[in-house]
């Protein structure tokens, strides 16, 4: 999968909390939401988590990320898929229709 | 990137806003225990398994609520009215200001000890919940009573932590 030209919304059996600057993401599994298996997210990470809304695609949260963020382009593009990549294998995201 | 975690010490208000959301959705919340106000059913590490409440609350359920100080608790429920619930914890010798129906979050159903699950939806689950409320006022007596009948007693050692029963006569 092209993970640049999509976009990815957030999966609705992800409950998530912004706390301390940290995201933490708690999967619903089997209707279950279960507290002994959830995912923190780190700063950058979080802000991704922000800017992802079924809208912006790969390529814009790139770049909002080189405005907000001292980093090279390379390194940010391969952080940002392999993120995606992660949070598409945890289901907290799906690829939207849109 | 996502860093997977068994235990947060999530802040009570947190917990409870998560526990709110997830509930909300109609859907089951699992967590560990903390603390020892529900022992010796629920000890501090025991996995719960909570879901919201449809229907009334029985005598005898553990519910998980918001307190006036917006803390989550899990106590039981020992007595019922109309507009609200008294509940208390079962180790503690009192109960607890009495509970509103929106401060109720959910009902535990499960609880995981050691290896077991004990189903409280069950009509055996259903009537031990009654009989533990139903003793509830006595339980900070009768639970540290059952507690020194459970270590091993030897009539030839007597100290504090061990306590003997039938001493032997010095010869």
């Amino acid at each position: 999968m092209n993970y640049l030209t999509k976009s990815f919304v957030k999966d609705p059996n992800i409950v998530s909390r912004k706390i301390a600057g940290e995201v933490i993401l708690v999967p619903i599994r089997n209707n279950v939401g279960d507290l002994k298996n959830i995912y923190t997210l780190n700063g950058v990470a979080t802000r991704i988590w922000e800017l992802i809304d079924g809208k912006r695609q790969p390529e814009d949260i790139k770049k909002v990320i080189l405005e907000e963020y001292e980093i090279e382009e390379e390194e940010a593009e391969k952080d940002l898929l392999e993120f995606l990549s992660q949070l598409k294998e945890i289901k907290a995201i799906v690829a939207s229709d849109v | 990137m996502p860093k997977k975690t068994e235990t947060l010490n999530l802040k009570r208000e947190d917990f409870a806003s998560i526990a709110q959301e997830v509930l909300g959705r109609g859907r089951a919340l699992r967590f560990k225990a903390k603390g020892g106000s529900m022992s010796p059913f629920i000890r501090n590490g025991d996995v719960v398994e909570v879901v919201s409440v449809n229907g009334k609350i029985n005598l005898g359920d553990i519910i998980l609520y918001r307190s006036s100080y917006g803390n989550p608790v899990v106590h039981r429920v020992i007595r019922r009215s109309k507009e609200s619930v008294i509940t208390k914890g079962d180790s503690l010798p009192s109960s607890d200001q009495p509970v509103l129906s929106r401060q109720v979050l959910g009902r535990v159903v499960t609880i995981q000890k050691n290896g077991w699950r004990i189903r409280l939806g069950t009509p055996t689950g259903r009537l031990l919940n009654v009989l533990l409320a139903t003793i509830s006022p006595f339980s900070f007596l009768i639970y540290p009573s059952l507690r020194l009948l459970k270590k091993p007693i030897s009539p030839f050692t007597s100290n504090a932590s061990n306590p003997c029963l039938f001493r032997l006569p010095h010869s």
